[in-house]
Formats: C-alpha cells, sequence, structure tokens
C-alpha cells in the first residue's frame, strides 16, 4: 500500500504553501544552459525533473553565500551592537535530489560540534525537505562509490519515487514529512523504483586508507596540474562548508557577515606573515580530498561526500573529485605505502 | 590609538569671520585619535608656532592638523614648526578652512559644519600618514641650455660665471637668436647687436661653456641631477677649429643667389656662408642643399681657396652625450606665417594682405633688416621691388595676434612697441616721409615704455589711426591700404609705398617635438608650460627642466634677461648643494604583488616608473617588477588609478588614507 | 588525420628536446569538454585529441606557476585563444622564444557552433610556430559579431540593470571566471587587496556587481574574447555581454582590436598625437 501524488497535486501543494507566506525552493531554468535550485515565484517555475542534478546544492539554504551575522554602529567614542533577529523563514524544497538531503545531517556534525551554530540550526529546523529518486543519472554521478544510492532517504522528510505520467509514490520519512502530505495523497498498489545507479568507481574505505600513505606521491601534482585553482567545486558542493568572516563598514558602522571560502584560494591558508603552507595546487586538492575521506570521516565516521558530481559537472578544467578519487585508487594499487620517498609537494 | 593635535586658525577674521573656530577646535576633540585641540588668532606667526611646539612636546603629539589656510602658504611652516620640535615634518596635514571654506561661503552655520568636516578628514588622513624621509639625489652640476639666443646667452653667463660648466646648444650655425639680427631695441634705441656681441663674444669665448653650434638635442634620459643629453652636432662641413674665417671660401662661392635666413628673405647669401659678420663662431657653414659640390659633385672651389684646409664635403652629423644635471629651454620664438600657407590646422592666414603677393608688403623682422646698418641695403630703408625710398609706410598692429578666427587668441606684447620703435626708425631715415600706424590698442606698460610710444606720435609725428585694415591692394606701383579710423568714425585709405605688418609671435619651429622630447608641457598655443603662472615662472612641471624667454610665452629682451637670469638662479640653487632634497611625497610600487604588466612604465609622463628584476642573495631572478625612480618621480598618481592589481601607490596620499577621509564623512 | 598530425609533431618537439612539455587537449567522455593535458614525454602524446569539443583557452594555464615550473611549453591554440597570447606577450608576461605555439585551423567548437564560433573572423591563427589543418567550414558573416549586443542595447537603462541585477545576484564570487581567464595574471587579485577593501568579497549584490564590472574594465582593451569565462560561470551569467561591450568601445573609439598585432603597444599608457580630446573642457 503506498501513497501518490500526482505532479499537478504537487504545484497545488506549492501554490498553497506560497499563499501562506512560506518560501518554497526547487530546481527552475535560469537560462537555455542553465537549471538552478532558487527560490519559486510561482508553482509553474517548479522544474522537478529537468536534469540529472541542478548546478548547485542546497546546502545555500543552510548556510547563505552571504550571511549578516550582526551590525554595528558607531556613536562618537561608542560602538553599538546589533544582533541579527530575524527568523528564517520556513522553506520547503522539492525535488532536492537524494546526494543534495543526505548532506543536511554529515553538516549537522560539523556545526553542532564544538560551537553549536545557531544560525546554521535554525535554518535547518526551518527545512522541510521533499527529494525526487533519481531515474536517470550521467558519468558525473558517484553516489553509490559513498554508500549512498538513486533512492537514499537519508536527510528527506519525504521521498517521491517517479511512477511514470507525471506520478509519484510518497515515502514519507519524519513526521514533519507526514504532516506535509496528509490528505494530499491518494492510496495506491503501485510501488515506484530506480534503476541501480551508477557503478562503483572506487571503493570509499580503500581510498580512505590509501591517502594516508600516498601523501608524498606524486599523483596529487599530476592531478592538480590542469585545476585552475577556483572555487566552482566547493561552492556546488553540498557538503563544502569552509567560511570566511569578514567586516563591510566604513568609520560609521557596519556589519560582520559570513561569506562561503573555499580551500582551492590561495589565501585560503595565507598567513599574515606572507607564508602559506599550502603554496601549490597540488597541495590545496590533496587537502580536499583529505577532509573528505579522512579527516572528517576520523572525527564523525562519515563521508564529508554524497558523490553528487557537480564537482565534475561545474568545473571549468574538466576535474572534479572522481577522477582524482579514481587516479588514486589506481596509483595506490601500482605502488602501495611509497611514504617519504617522494619530494614533498609543492 | 593616535594621539592628534588639531590647532584651529583664526586667520585674523578670515576664517572667524565665517567660521566658529572656537566650535570647530571643540567639535575636533570628539573625532577619534585626537588627544588635543586649540585655536589661535595667528597659528603661522611666532607665538602660534610656538604654540604647536609646545604641545607636540607637552603631549607627545604623533600628527599634527593646523586648520588654517592654503597648503600652499605655509605647509613648509608647519611642518618646520613639528621638526623642531622633534616631530617627522610628514605627519602634518592642513585641513584648508579658508581658500576652501571661509572665503567662498557666506552662511556661517554651515561654513562651520564643513569647516568640521574637513577638519575630520584631515584627521583621518594624517592617522595614517607615514614618518617619511625626504629623499636625497646626486647632482651633476653642469648645466644644458637649449638656444643661444639672447636669454639663452644670458643664462649660460650666470651659470658659468658662478664656477660651474655649461653645455650650450644652438640649431643656427651661430649664437645670438632673433636679437642679433634687430637694428635697435627699445625704449633705449641701443643698437641691438652692439650691446648683444660683447655677450656673445663671451660666450664663445668663456672657458666653462662647451658651445655647440649647428646642433640640436637628439634626446635625453635620467633625471634630476641626472640627466644624459645626446647632442646631434649636425654637419657643417667646415671644420671649425682650422678655419681661420678669413672669408676667401664664401666669396669665391658661385651660388649667390640663396636668400638669407638671417635677413629673412631681404637678401642673399652663398651656399658657403656666414650668417652675419658678428657671428660667433665667426666660421661659415655650407648649404647641404644649394650646394654644387655636395649636390651634383662639381664646383669645390671653396676647398681649393681655403689656405687652412678646413672644408671638409665629407663631413657627417655626430651624436655626442653630455652628463647633465638640469637643462633651460631657451629656444625663442618664430613670426607667425601671414600668407594663407599656414603650418597647422588651427591657424589660417590673411589673404587680404597681400603678404607674399606683393613684394612691398613685408613683416616686423623683415623691416627690421632693411632698417640695420648691417642689413642687405646697408641701412637704406627702400622698396623691395623697386629700391626707391618709400614716403608713406603704413604700419599694421595685430597681424594674427588677439584674433580667435585665425587661431590666435593671445597679445604678442611687443609689437605696439616695436611698431613705435619702426615709425622712429623710419623718420630718423626718411626726414620727408610720414608713418601710418593702424592700432587696436596701445600696450605700453613697461619701464619708460608709454613714454617712448608718446615720443613717436609727438616728436616724430607718426599718425596713429584705432582700427583694423580690411584689404590692401596693388594699383600703379603703389599699395592701397583701406581700414578704419573708429575714433573719428571714417574710413581711411592711404596709398603707401611700403607696408610693414607687425605679426604675432608664436613659439619657434619644433619647440613642440622638443617639449616631448623632455617630457615637459606646452599649452595650446605650443609655449611651454610653466609649474605655476604666479609663483614658479620658469619652472616646469619635470624636475630639474626649467624655461625661459620667448618660448614660455611673448616678451620682449628685458624680461627675457630677467627671466633666463631668475632660471639660471634656480639652477645655481640646484647646484650648491652637494645632493638634492626631493620630497618623499612620490609613488611607490609593493613589489611582492606586481604582475610586472608595465601599465605604469607607459603611462607614466616623466618615465618614472623603471622595469626591474628582484633577485635572491645567490643572484637568481626571483620576479620581475615595476619600480619607481625616486629622482624622476612627480608624485602625481597616475600610476596608482592605471595599475589593475593596486599595488602602486601614493606617500601622503596613499588609497587607504583618501578611503578614511571619504569614509569619516558618511 | 589531423590528431595524427598533432601527435606526430608533439612527438618529435619532445624527442628532440625542442620543449619539455605539451599543454594540449587530452580526451573526454562524448558531448563533455575536452581538458587540459600536460604531455612530457613522447609515448604520452597518444592522450592528444583535437576536435569541435576543444573549447577550453588553454593560454590560461602558461600563468599558473607549477605549469611554468615544468619548463618551455609547446601549446595548442585556436586563434581566439592565440589573441591572449598576443596580449601576453605586449604586457611581458612571456617572451615569444619561450613558448612553441601549435595553432590549429578551427570549424567551430560544439554542435551546434558556439555563438562566438558563428561570427569568427580568424578561424586560423597568424603568429604560430606551425599551423595545423585547414578551415573547411567557415562561419557566418562577421558583422554577426555585436549582434547579440545589439539586440540587448535595444532595452531601455532600467530594464538592462534589472537584467543585471537578476543575473548577478547568481554569483557566488567562485572566480571561475577570474582562474580560467588567460588575462586575469595578477598576483593580488585587486578583489583580494585590503586595506582599504577595493571591491567587497561578498557575494552581495553590491560586492558582486563591483566584482564583474571592475573585471570587465580590467579587460578593456585586452580581453581576447574566448568567452572562457561565460563557459566556465556555474550559475550561467551571461558575462560575455559584458566583455563585448568594452571591446566594441575600444574598437569603435581606438580602432584597437586586442591580440591581433604582437608589434602593437597596448592601449592603456599608449597615446596618439591625433587621439580625440573632445572630453577635456
Amino acid at each position: 500500500m503506498s501513497q501518490t501524488i500526482s505532479l499537478a497535486g504537487i504545484r497545488q501543494l506549492i501554490g498553497q504553501w506560497l499563499g501562506q507566506g512560506k518560501r518554497v525552493a526547487g530546481p527552475i531554468r535560469v537560462n537555455a544552459d542553465t537549471i538552478l535550485y532558487q527560490n519559486l515565484t510561482s508553482a509553474e517555475a517548479l522544474l522537478l525533473d529537468g536534469c540529472v542534478h541542478p548546478g548547485n546544492s542546497i546546502k545555500e539554504f543552510v548556510m547563505p553565500p552571504h550571511e549578516k551575522l550582526y551590525e554595528y554602529v558607531v556613536k562618537g567614542r561608542d560602538v553599538e551592537l546589533r544582533n541579527q533577529e530575524a527568523f528564517p523563514p520556513e522553506r520547503l524544497i522539492l525535488g532536492g535530489r537524494p546526494c543534495d538531503a543526505a548532506a543536511l545531517p554529515i553538516l549537522d556534525h560539523i556545526f553542532n560540534w564544538d560551537f553549536v551554530d545557531a544560525a546554521y540550526n535554525q535554518r535547518r529546523q526551518a527545512l522541510t525537505i521533499v527529494s525526487l529518486a533519481c531515474t536517470r543519472q550521467d558519468d558525473a554521478c558517484f553516489c553509490t562509490s559513498v554508500g549512498l544510492a538513486p533512492d537514499a532517504v537519508q536527510g528527506s522528510d519525504a521521498l517521491l519515487v517517479p511512477l511514470g505520467n507525471d506520478e509519484y509514490e510518497v515515502r514519507c520519512q519524519t513526521p514533519k514529512g507526514e504532516a506535509l502530505f496528509a490528505g494530499k495523497c491518494t492510496p495506491s498498489d503501485r510501488q515506484g523504483s530506480v534503476p541501480a545507479g551508477p557503478a562503483k568507481q572506487f571503493d570509499a574505505k580503500q581510498v580512505e586508507a590509501l591517502i594516508t600513505s600516498q601523501f608524498e606521491a606524486p599523483v596529487w601534482r599530476e592531478q592538480a596540474l590542469a585545476c585552475l585553482g577556483c572555487g566552482a567545486c566547493a561552492y556546488g558542493c553540498p557538503t563544502c562548508h569552509c567560511f570566511d568572516i569578514v567586516d563591510e563598514g566604513h568609520a560609521g558602522g557596519g556589519i560582520r557577515a559570513r561569506n562561503w571560502d573555499a580551500c582551492q584560494f590561495p589565501l585560503f591558508t595565507l598567513h599574515a606573515s606572507g607564508h602559506n603552507p599550502r603554496q601549490g595546487q597540488a597541495s590545496r586538492q590533496r587537502q580536499r580530498v583529505y577532509h573528505k575521506f579522512h579527516i572528517y570521516p576520523e572525527k564523525f565516521k562519515e563521508y564529508l561526500c554524497t558523490g553528487c558530481g557537480n564537482c565534475v559537472r561545474r568545473c571549468p578544467a574538466g576535474l572534479g573529485l572522481l577522477s582524482v578519487l579514481t587516479a588514486i585508487q589506481q596509483a595506490g594499487a601500482a605502488a602501495p605505502a611509497a611514504k617519504g620517498e617522494e619530494a614533498k609537494q609543492p | 590609538m593616535s594621539r592628534i593635535g588639531v590647532f584651529v586658525c583664526w586667520c585674523g577674521e578670515n576664517i572667524a569671520r565665517t567660521v566658529d573656530v572656537v566650535q570647530v577646535a571643540e567639535a575636533s576633540l570628539q573625532f577619534p585619535g585626537v588627544k588635543h585641540a586649540a585655536h589661535y588668532k595667528y597659528m603661522c606667526s611666532e607665538p602660534g608656532q610656538s604654540l604647536i611646539r609646545d604641545k607636540i612636546l607637552a603631549d607627545r603629539l604623533d600628527g599634527i592638523v593646523v586648520a588654517s589656510c592654503s597648503p600652499h602658504m605655509h605647509l613648509k611652516t608647519f611642518r618646520g614648526a613639528a621638526q623642531a620640535a622633534g616631530l617627522n615634518p610628514y605627519l602634518v596635514e592642513i585641513a584648508n578652512i579658508r581658500e576652501h571654506c571661509s572665503w567662498v561661503h557666506q552662511d556661517k552655520a554651515k561654513a562651520t559644519a564643513k569647516a568640521i568636516d574637513l577638519v575630520r578628514m584631515a584627521v583621518a588622513k594624517v592617522r595614517r600618514n607615514n614618518a617619511l624621509q625626504a629623499i636625497k639625489v646626486p647632482v651633476t652640476k653642469r648645466a644644458l641650455i637649449i638656444g643661444a639666443g639672447v636669454a639663452g646667452i644670458q643664462a649660460a653667463l650666470d651659470i658659468a660665471d658662478a664656477g660651474y660648466e655649461v653645455v650650450l646648444v644652438e640649431r643656427e650655425p651661430s649664437v645670438g637668436g632673433k636679437m642679433a639680427g634687430l637694428s635697435e631695441t627699445f625704449p633705449t634705441m641701443d643698437c641691438s647687436q652692439c650691446i648683444l656681441t660683447p655677450r656673445m663674444v663671451d660666450v664663445g669665448q668663456h672657458p666653462r661653456i662647451k658651445l655647440y653650434t649647428c646642433a640640436e638635442v637628439e634626446s635625453v634620459d635620467g633625471y634630476v641631477g641626472n640627466f644624459k643629453a645626446t647632442i646631434r652636432q649636425k654637419a657643417r662641413f667646415v671644420d671649425i677649429k682650422k678655419c681661420t674665417g678669413c672669408g676667401e671660401c664664401w666669396n669665391a662661392c658661385p651660388q649667390k643667389k640663396i636668400a638669407s635666413e638671417f635677413d629673412y628673405g631681404m637678401g642673399n647669401r652663398r651656399a658657403i656662408y656666414i650668417p652675419f659678420p658678428q657671428a660667433v663662431p665667426a666660421r661659415p657653414a655650407i648649404d647641404k642643399q644649394a650646394c654644387l659640390k655636395l649636390k651634383k659633385g662639381v664646383c669645390g672651389i671653396c676647398a681649393k681657396k681655403c689656405a687652412a684646409g678646413a672644408i671638409n664635403y665629407a663631413d657627417q652629423d655626430q651624436l655626442l652625450e653630455e652628463p647633465i644635471g638640469a637643462i633651460i629651454v631657451a629656444t625663442g620664438y618664430q613670426l607667425y606665417q601671414i600668407s594663407a600657407q599656414q603650418p597647422t590646422a588651427e591657424l589660417s592666414g590673411y589673404g587680404e594682405y597681400g603678404y607674399g603677393q606683393y613684394k612691398d608688403v613685408i613683416d616686423a623682422l623683415q623691416f627690421e633688416r632693411l632698417v640695420s646698418a648691417s642689413g642687405p641695403t646697408g641701412g637704406v630703408i627702400q622698396r623691395p621691388s623697386d629700391g626707391k625710398e618709400p614716403k608713406h609706410v603704413v604700419f599694421i598692429s595685430c597681424v594674427g595676434s588677439r584674433d580667435n578666427a585665425k587661431g590666435i587668441s593671445y597679445c604678442s606684447k611687443i609689437c605696439c612697441m616695436y611698431t613705435a620703435k619702426h615709425t622712429m626708425l623710419y623718420k630718423h631715415k626718411v626726414h620727408d616721409g610720414q608713418a601710418h600706424v593702424f592700432y587696436m590698442d596701445i600696450r605700453s606698460g613697461g619701464k619708460n615704455y608709454d613714454e617712448f610710444v608718446r615720443r613717436a606720435i609727438e616728436q616724430d609725428h607718426a599718425r596713429y589711426y584705432r582700427g583694423r585694415v580690411s584689404k590692401i591692394t596693388e594699383e600703379n606701383g603703389k599699395l592701397i591700404v583701406r581700414g578704419a579710423d573708429t575714433l573719428a568714425g571714417t574710413p581711411v585709405t592711404i596709398e603707401a609705398d611700403l607696408v610693414v605688418l607687425a605679426s604675432a609671435m608664436r613659439p619657434a619651429t619644433g619647440s613642440d617635438d622638443l617639449a616631448r622630447k623632455l617630457r615637459i608641457g606646452y599649452d595650446q598655443n605650443g609655449f611651454l608650460s610653466e609649474s605655476h603662472p604666479k609663483l614658479r615662472p620658469v619652472e616646469t612641471n619635470s624636475a630639474g627642466i626649467l624655461i625661459c624667454g620667448a618660448c614660455h610665452a611673448p616678451k620682449d629682451i628685458p624680461e627675457s634677461v630677467a627671466q633666463a637670469s631668475a632660471a639660471a638662479g634656480k639652477v645655481l640653487v640646484m647646484f650648491s648643494h652637494k645632493e638634492m632634497q626631493r620630497d618623499p611625497e612620490i609613488a611607490k610600487i609593493n613589489e611582492s604583488t606586481c604582475s610586472a604588466c608595465f601599465a605604469c612604465v607607459r603611462t607614466c609622463p616623466y618615465q618614472a616608473a623603471e622595469k626591474a628584476d628582484v633577485r635572491d642573495r645567490a643572484g637568481n631572478l626571483v620576479k620581475r617588477t615595476a619600480r619607481i625612480n625616486q629622482g624622476l618621480c612627480m608624485g602625481c598618481g597616475t600610476c596608482v588609478a592605471v595599475c589593475p592589481s593596486k599595488s602602486a601607490d601614493l606617500e601622503g596620499f596613499s588609497d587607504q588614507q583618501i578611503y578614511a577621509m571619504v569614509e569619516s564623512l558618511l | 588525420m589531423l590528431e595524427q598530425k598533432l601527435r606526430q609533431t608533439c612527438r618529435e618537439l619532445l624527442a628532440n628536446g625542442t620543449v619539455k612539455v605539451i599543454i594540449g587537449y587530452g580526451a573526454a567522455p562524448a558531448g563533455q569538454a575536452t581538458r587540459a593535458v600536460f604531455i612530457t614525454t613522447p609515448e604520452g602524446v597518444e592522450q592528444l585529441v583535437w576536435n569541435d569539443r576543444c573549447e577550453a583557452n588553454l593560454v590560461a594555464y602558461l600563468k599558473r606557476p607549477e605549469v611554468r615550473a615544468l619548463g618551455k611549453p609547446a601549446i595548442v591554440v585556436k586563434a581566439c585563444d592565440e589573441r591572449a597570447l598576443v596580449v601576453l606577450q605586449q604586457e611581458a608576461q612571456l617572451e615569444r622564444a619561450n613558448v612553441f605555439v601549435i595553432g590549429m585551423a578551427c570549424d567551430g567548437i560544439g554542435a551546434p557552433r558556439e555563438a562566438k564560433c558563428r561570427s569568427c573572423e580568424d578561424q586560423v591563427p597568424r603568429f604560430c610556430d606551425v599551423v595545423l589543418g585547414e578551415v573547411t567550414k567557415p562561419a557566418d558573416a562577421a558583422s554577426a559579431r555585436w549582434d547579440e549586443l545589439a539586440e540587448f542595447m535595444k532595452k531601455s537603462p532600467e530594464e538592462r540593470m534589472a537584467y543585471w541585477q537578476q543575473e548577478l545576484a547568481r554569483c557566488v564570487k567562485c572566480y571561475a571566471c577570474r582562474q580560467v581567464c588567460p588575462l586575469c595574471y595578477c598576483q593580488r587579485c585587486i578583489v583580494d587587496k585590503n586595506r582599504p577593501t577595493v571591491i567587497s568579497t561578498s557575494p552581495s549584490l553590491k560586492g558582486n556587481f563591483a566584482w564583474h564590472v571592475t573585471r570587465a574594465f580590467h579587460l578593456a582593451a585586452r580581453c581576447a574574447g574566448c568567452d572562457a569565462c561565460t563557459r566556465a560561470c556555474p550559475v550561467g551569467i551571461n558575462l560575455r555581454l559584458l566583455n563585448q561591450s568594452m571591446a566594441k568601445a575600444t574598437e569603435e573609439n581606438f580602432q584597437c582590436r586586442p591580440g591581433t598585432d604582437p608589434q602593437a603597444q597596448p592601449l592603456i599608457g599608449n597615446y596618439a598625437t591625433g587621439d580625440k580630446e573632445e572630453f577635456i573642457r
């Protein structure tokens, strides 16, 4: 026995939520070549399944690219601080991919670790996520290599599984999901199913073990040569979460804000002295893989990667984690435990 | 946190009448970083300065703002006061609340608010000033003077007599310039050559003056105190060391009918020639366009006649380098070409005066040659057409000058005086002649000048008509001059035998090319630009390069001589020190962020940005960078504007200071 | 086959030591853009490909210190890429003798052909050490170059402002546009400068406008028109339009087409005595 809903029904739901003043976000077509998760202005704008994966991720709804933390006003010789009081509005995300939804429980660890990030938590709690199970994949997808699947449910409040003919099976996962779809679905005996998902490209456990022994291997330098050092991969990644704190203002006042940052920029580790411990792109690439496949699992028992493939699709140089990880696996198989023999990475 | 002192000046009533200075001082105490604020009637006076000095010491101030008149007035004064109290003089800023505030506004409330803002900005700026040190530059104590007319000669003698070497470069075969071709000079009626030639001889014989004639400046590299000038010594075809000036060559030359440049076409010279008998050096040159030997390989008589063997047909141009510390440009003037053919599109001519068409219509310099005792007619005034003595001579003023339609809007200053002089010289030679002058105004402001003009009218009976001439035609050998007498309200027609046109003074040919070579400015008329018209009339905006004489603006001989000595004086000030001190408020490049695109090198008007290498201790190239030559940079900030990575910045006007000033107002 | 010829040329260059590395295009899955490969051994040239997905401007790699450390390169360029190479030469960023340039005659990128390829005026690079291939598909009328811009400029200023506010709101300051651009080689980009901060680093509307407008200005009279920035933008901002508006102004006022004459001086910092001066009042 299953619950189903039609696309028209979904659009009606969106219309109701928008009418109630709530925010709804989902994939929309921005121009001929670009589909992104954005706030919907109308129910018709939603493009539930227009692409394998939108160009961005849903992390920007829990951690905006630019977030005002507080304001300061200079009055004579005194400074007045004004907190950000506005409570993030409730938001429904419709049509998130399972790999995006699964990123949020992974991120919850770091935002509640040594510091409880109230801004993140408030936005997180205000979110209801309805994911769409994937019936298509492309060469960039590798969710199965990190233990996920096209119909994974981690992080979703409900999962829509296509039945064909614009009908979807609704699999509620949480009380929030159930409350959302209560009374909106039609009982049915049809069950949705999805294709198997991409073949495993690499063994994550093996890579996790390999990279410690491959710290000085030439594979990093080779893989990083084509990298141009932008932040497209990190900013499109559902799990990358590094940020920069900036003060922007003038003599009379200003704001302190949190902006997205990426470890691929050379400035990321530049010291005030002028020394940069990650001087070359190879060491920065290596760090990214380490963070996702060694440091984070060591701390939180989860990979900081959901295999969504955005890094591959967005990279202007045609790189992405997938090729790096497969190269490491190959390099590790070819020359195991090559510790300390290679020249130090630049 | 800073410890800034703010000192607000009343300037008597100049500021205090419109700005509440007490309020300004009180408000300043609220600005971040201000430790002390005071006001005083005359901050630049000795008690005012000592107020500043005492407070710097008592309150350990680390920067001061003086709210007062323009920095042009007293920045130096207050810097000196700070330095006397042990504070670096570059930690001083001025908020101009006089010229920028009290002198241009009337509403006291608003003016006070504005003055407070001006002080606020100055405080924001001075908090970010660096304690700079004056830049020291070595000086080569040799001067280059370009142009050996009366101005160049005067400057050369002043500097050489003070004990320094001078390199004097003259384009023509002889020194002397235009003054050597004049007959008599106003207001004294001295014979021009008589007063000039002793100076010319001094210049030719002076042990410390290295004279180049038939030479031009090819290029100048380097910067103030350290220039390298390349002189092109053009081929003269006569070795002036061997030549004795005996004259056998030019007397024998078969090419006799070449229009003499010195006589402005009123007379002829030979292909091998000396421009005038009193030339310095008194040695001939060969005009390679006219010489039969050089053009066609025939003749060669002069070489045969020369007992000293000084003729050298194989002579070539030579490029010679001279190290120089300062340059004076004294390239003088030329007269405006009156006929329709003009050298630039901005100028146009007077076809209606028949110049170039009628032989008896001449310009002022041509008339000087007719009158001159050493001229082509031996000082006899005669018509160029038939040699007869003219009984009626018309002098027309303002030909070209003060005429926007012709492209010259300025007054050429000397023409009123020399026209009066011309009428007197004419009358003194043709006792029954009548001089007629058509004028717009009479400008005779110098010492004894107006008395001179009155003499021409009252004693030598020159007739003056206030009006312009519309047209000159020729009838039966006479020139019919149609003009107007606006004071009488009648048209005037004169049958003249000779017409002399007082044409405009323009800068000498090639002065704009020379200005570009030296990187000094010139105005839309081509006259070289001074640094400040009132307070720095002989300096240019390029350090170490000065101007004097008619190349700067139309002027007469006394002024040219005075300016030449002024320029020489400035040079002597420079040479009197072991090293030069330059203001350190110039550009600097952050060499670690510079990407060596060299946009600054291309853009710098003073060629002060250079390409440089950064090397490690072993001499390996680390990177290339741009670097500012501290001797050349004038702190204009063009490099700062053009640098894409913002690696260039201005000391004393840094980006951060300017942002802080703007932000302090928001 | 052209690909074979390319590989052979590169094999020889490496074998006889003329260059130490080939920067070229390597294979990619069907329908995807090729990616840069750095071949240092003669055998490795088998990785090189040449097809209608060789869209990247490889000249951008000449600014990367990791690539420079590999030694004297040979680089595969199309005519549009070569313009960037010429500008780098004019701006003292490379010595022409230190790069071996392999020019490829180009029939255009993508199917259907990209906008810039349809109006391409120079399908064969002109200043190379060797040129391979011939044009078999000429571009359409050259006048189409400014069509998109002309169409856009028909909108009112308010409409255009609304358009850019919408486009630039998507920018997250990933700087892919800057990193792929061969002419963005400043070692410390102006956006990374503080004390004072000239351009806000925040992906706010103010920070995004400041960044993109400044970048367009800094590329004026320098941009090669390769469109790498537009392709690289992960959120699909039409950066080509911004750079084209600068390029049109430069061509119309100064008759300057960047990267087409290695002997020419860069426009910024250059003057001719005949330059217009009406703006000086």
